[in-house]
Parts: structure tokens; sequence; C-alpha cells
């Protein structure tokens, strides 16, 4: 009995195998799937749109202009200044009080640490931490923290990924969940109102995705004051990159 | 969840083979399962007889789509280097996290594997739609 011929032959399945296992060797974050490159993007990206506002300068670890930029391969504790190994993360200098940072972990008020994509942090508080002995989560005051998603665009990001970002964001800046509190002054017959202090729940969180929304996720965020984006493109003029940096 | 179609399996497996796994597991697994937009909690999934040629296309896009995001993000940062006054941009591993070799973002034989790849793969994707129209004329 003749065999049927087979439609894609042996040479063409070790051609793909031999370029794929170069690109293991020479791409090996893209290999891993960490969506490393996506996220070096919007940093940079966010860096450039930011630059046409504010002096932006690339700093490594210990605070000096570099030209070669490190991003930390996974969740980064912030760097002591004294620290000695050539492969400390970098971060950008954006005017003379912020920092723009790359997987960097926040510190919850639960003492537990969460890796937040993009952040935009205090320098002042930066510098504090980098004065220290070694490398730790960053405590200090926050203004912005995006999480990415980098996954297939036919597919849709579920209300879980809303509800983890909820929960990071409500273990960092609990605050930021508590809107105008009313005092009663009994026997007074009077109230009063008090507001959280703006630096203790001024702090934006986003979710950034190249994969679909569904519209519960979008709904969960939103309520939230929680921005998301959805089919999120790498390309020159990104408005979500725009929007993230907006406020800054 | 439909069985993946050997001969697609094969093309995955020579990725997978190779290191991509995370790659092949994607487009594998998207091949094979429908997701639902689904609008109560977005988990859902759908059950249904997919066709060879669809878990083609279907997995065809998730390789295509990582390999040409990829590519993009890569010339994107080329072209932000010079505003930023960069010349390198690295993943550096993350020291008792996730240990591995620095990936150099801009060396350009990064960029030359990702664009060989990604030929590579349009054309065995064809040869397969080719080879498959072929058997069915058998």
């Amino acid at each position: 009995m003749a065999s049927k011929t087979k439609p894609v032959p042996q040479t063409t399945i070790n051609a793909i195998n031999g370029a794929a296992a170069k690109v293991a060797v020479l791409a090996p974050t893209f290999a891993a799937g960490d969506g490393k490159a996506f996220e070096a993007w919007v940093l940079m990206e966010s860096a450039a749109e930011l630059s046409t506002k504010h002096k932006v300068e690339a700093r490594d670890h210990k605070g000096n202009k570099t030209t070669t930029f490190r991003v930390c391969g996974g969740p980064s504790y912030l760097p002591s200044k004294h620290s000695t190994a050539a492969d400390e993360p970098c971060h950008f200098l954006i005017g003379a009080h912020l920092e723009l940072h790359s997987s960097l972990r926040h510190v919850g008020r639960s003492g537990d640490s969460h890796e937040l994509d993009i952040s935009i942090i205090c320098t002042h508080d930066a510098d504090r931490h980098r004065s220290g002995p070694g490398a730790v989560p960053y405590s200090g005051e926050a203004f912005l923290g995006v999480e990415l998603k980098e996954y297939d665009a036919a597919r849709s990001l579920p209300k879980t990924y809303a509800r983890a970002l909820l929960g990071i964001a409500f273990d960092i800046t609990p605050i930021r969940f508590i809107g105008p509190i009313e005092v009663t002054l009994k026997g007074l017959n009077t109230s009063v109102w008090h507001w959280p202090y703006p630096w203790d729940s001024s702090m934006e969180y986003v979710l950034m995705t190249t994969a679909d929304l569904t519209g519960p996720t979008v709904q969960l965020l939103g309520h939230y004051s929680i921005a998301s984006h959805k089919h999120v493109v790498v390309s020159s003029s990104s408005p979500e990159i725009t929007a993230l940096v907006s406020g800054v | 969840m439909a069985a993946l179609d050997p001969d697609l399996g094969a093309l995955l497996e020579a990725l997978s083979s190779a290191g991509l796994t995370d790659l092949a597991r994607s487009a594998g697994s998207r091949a094979t399962v429908v997701d639902s937009l689904d609008e109560g909690d977005g988990t859902s999934r759908e059950e249904r007889p997919i066709s060879r040629v669809e878990q083609l296309d279907l997995a065809n896009k998730v390789v295509l789509s990582r390999l040409e995001r990829e590519l993009s993000a890569t010339d994107r940062l080329r072209d932000l280097m010079p505003q930023l006054e960069l010349e390198g941009i690295s993943v550096t591993p993350t020291a008792g996290e996730r240990e591995g070799p620095t990936d150099d973002l801009m060396a350009p034989e990064r960029r030359d594997a990702l664009t060989q790849l990604r030929n590579l793969w349009i054309e065995s994707v064809e040869e397969l739609r080719r080879g498959w129209e072929a058997q069915d004329g058998e």
C-alpha cells in the first residue's frame, strides 16, 4: 500500500528547528515568553514622550548617566548604589524629582512586595533606598504603576487580571480606595468632612495589553478609576503611551 | 479541547524542541481551544470541532503576531535610542529569581534570527496548506 506524501517535508521541519534554535540562543527573553522587548518599548516610548516636557536622562544604579540601558529580566529590587555588580538595572531620571523604572517591586501595607512593570517614583525616596547597604523593594511615594500583558491579540483578558491588579493597588495604596469620610460630632449636631491626603492617594494604576479585554474587566477597573488599554500596538505614535504619562 | 493536527503538531514541535516552548505551547493551545468573548467572567470556552485549516490559521496568527511584535519593538527601540542618548539596551537576568543569559535587544544578529524564523515560518505554513490541498486531491 502506497503511503501518503507528508505535507511538510522533513527538510522544512529541520529548517524551522534550526532557525528557532538560533532565536532561542540570541533572544532568550523571547524564548522564555517574558514580553521583555514589549516592556522595554513601553518604558523607552514613555521616556521619549516625557522628554518632550522634561529633561530625561538614563541613569545607572549609582545615579550616573549611562548610555547602556539595562532592563531587569524579572521583578527587581531597588539596588544599592554601593553595589559593584555590573548588571544592576537602570532607570530614567525625569526632571529633578521623578524616576521611571521597569519591573520594580513595591512594598505593600501587608509587608509583601509586588512587581509593577512600569513605575514612576520619587527620586528623593529612591535615593534614600539606594543609600542603604543592599537591594530592597521600593516603599516611598509613587505616582504611576502599569501592569503589562503581552498576549495574542485574539485573546481576551478575563476579570482575573483586573482582580489581581486591584489587589496589588489595594495593598500598596489602600487609602486610594477610601473616599471622603464624614465625621459626625455627637451633641453638636454637626459633621466634618475629611479627605485623605492627596499624596497618599495620587498613585495611578493602568492595565495595558496587546490582547482584548472583556467588558467586565474594563468595568471592574473603571469603577476604581484604573485605566485599561487593549490591543496596544508597538508604534511611534501610540495614544496609549501619550495617555500613560499625560499627568506627569 | 480538540486534538492538534499531527502535521501542525510537527511544525510546533520543531519550535518547541529548539527552545521556543512557550511560543509553541501558546500556538498549540490557541489552535485547539477557541476563546469565547464571554461577557460573564471571560473564562468559559467554546467547545466545537476545529478543522485542521482553522487550527493552522489560529496557530499561525499566534506565532506570526509574536514574532512581528518582537521585530516591531526591536525596530522602534533602535529609532528611540538617539533621542534617549543610548547606545545599547539589554535585558539582564535577575539574581536569585530567573537565572539566564543577558539578552542584547539591539544585537543585529538577534534581529536577523527573528526575521529568518518569521520568513521560514510563513513559507512552511504555506507549504503545509499546499500539502493538505494536494492530499485532499489524491
